[in-house]
């Protein structure tokens, strides 16, 4: 995680997007959209923000239908679930 | 292609039928030498089981001193390498080692009893041997000490000065050939889950398996994790860290059963490779937007479905194509399923 970030910064989209990650596990960005309610745009811009932050990672991956692969980032996910069980 | 490699947990291994003909060997022998033969009329026998028993009264004490030397040095392997101990105990200079501590045990249990007070007893000296001998050549005698506590003004007599030698000798050579047999393992690994996607996945739940990992070392490992998928490396070599990554968290047990089931899963699906969700996402996603866009929407006339597909198809700033493209071929793979959506490639 970047040193700006700080949890309070995630907005319940945010804990959304995570979420539905988590549960997904690795996966591309094409799956994201297709398979949620967000809006396109809007689910790629807090994607985008998540990534900058470092809570999402962001790889190029040709095994991808579209070329990148996505992530939550392990050491967030070990900090999140020490600070609230809730996140389990 | 896998790097060839000894496979060190079939090395040495005794099969069922070896282990019962040892079995009735030593059970005839011992009940051989525990008959009454003069009583049983089989005197002609008698001077067979007199030198049997000798043989065993003189084997036994080195064969008890020459385990001992060899517990030393199976417990120094094994906590030297705690990650692999069974592969480590298996290697070629593991076995130099072994050797060389069992023969040189009985070579002072030799020495011992020519030297050694006749009426000492002889368990004493085997217990003696056995377990004084290994401490001895490991042990660094301080005759003269320097004051200043640095040590380096230190007078010493290094008794295992030579056996330090070996074994680091051993410890390089071991450790060449376990890194072999690991390379070995996880490119068995990676052959059968190829993708990042799959590696990555797999690591996370080996990790989240692992029940006996204190917290300090659960995060470490993470975060060996997060750096593994972080850097930009080629796939080649991020499949090949996350392998070895599983290797050592999950074990060579584990990533075995792993490598097994899959290949199990690719032999009942009879070699040939089915039509996969993957497949057609790539094959429609290789369509034109617009062509594809056109297609999905003739294909799905609920309102919500058009609208979510013209939301997909919509440009979004900074997000790519291509991953336009695989949105909305995937969509369709998800919600007319795999054949319905290889069809529209045809239309």
């Amino acid at each position: 995680m970047k040193p700006n970030f700080d949890i309070e910064m995630l907005t319940k989209e945010h804990q959304q997007i995570l979420g539905w990650l988590s549960e997904r596990g690795a996966t591309s960005p094409s799956v994201l959209l297709a398979q949620t309610t967000f809006d396109p745009q809007r689910a790629w811009g807090l994607v985008t923000e998540l990534s900058d932050w470092g809570v999402v990672i962001m790889r190029p991956d040709p095994d991808s239908p579209d070329g990148m692969l996505m992530v939550v980032s392990p050491t967030f996910t070990q900090n999140i679930e020490q600070a609230s069980p809730k996140f389990k | 292609m896998t790097v060839p490699a000894p496979d060190l947990r079939r090395r040495f291994s005794v099969n069922a039928s070896t282990w019962g003909v040892l079995g009735v060997v030593t059970v005839t022998l011992m009940v051989f030498a525990a008959l009454p033969l003069p009583q049983m009329g089989l005197s002609q026998l008698v001077g067979v089981q007199a030198s049997l028993s000798a043989i065993v009264e003189f084997v036994i004490p080195y064969l008890a001193v020459g385990g001992l030397g060899v517990a030393v040095g199976v417990a120094e392997i094994s906590s030297t390498f705690s990650d692999y101990p069974r592969e480590a105990l298996v290697t070629r200079w593991s076995q130099y080692l072994l050797w060389l501590n069992a023969v040189t045990a009985m070579l002072a249990y030799l020495l011992a009893l020519i030297y050694a007070p006749a009426e000492i007893e002889p368990m004493v000296l085997i217990i003696s041997v056995g377990v004084g001998f290994p401490a001895l050549i490991r042990t660094k005698f301080i005759l003269a000490r320097n004051f200043s506590g640095e040590g380096g003004g230190d007078v010493s007599v290094n008794l295992g000065w030579l056996y330090d030698q070996f074994t680091t000798v051993c410890k390089k050579q071991i450790d060449l050939e376990l890194m072999a047999y690991r390379r070995m393992k996880v490119d068995q690994l990676i052959q059968r889950y190829t993708t990042v996607q799959e590696l990555f996945d797999t690591a996370l739940y080996t990790l989240k398996a692992r029940d006996t990992l204190t917290e300090a070392e659960q995060t470490a490992k993470r975060t060996e994790l997060e750096r593994i998928i972080s850097e930009k490396l080629p796939p080649e070599l991020t499949r090949l860290n996350l392998g070895l990554y599983i290797l050592e968290v999950g074990g060579v047990a584990y990533v075995d059963s792993m490598t097994q089931a899959r290949a199990a899963h690719t032999a009942l699906a009879g070699g040939h490779e089915p039509l996969t969700a993957n497949t057609v996402i790539r094959e429609l996603r290789d369509l034109p937007l617009s062509t594809l866009t056109q297609k999905a929407l003739a294909a799905r006339p609920a309102p919500e479905e058009q609208a979510k597909i013209s939301q997909l198809a919509a440009p979004v700033p900074g997000l790519p194509e291509v991953t336009q493209r695989a949105s909305i071929a995937q969509y369709l793979v998800d919600n007319m399923g795999v054949e319905a959506a290889h069809n529209l490639l045809n239309e």
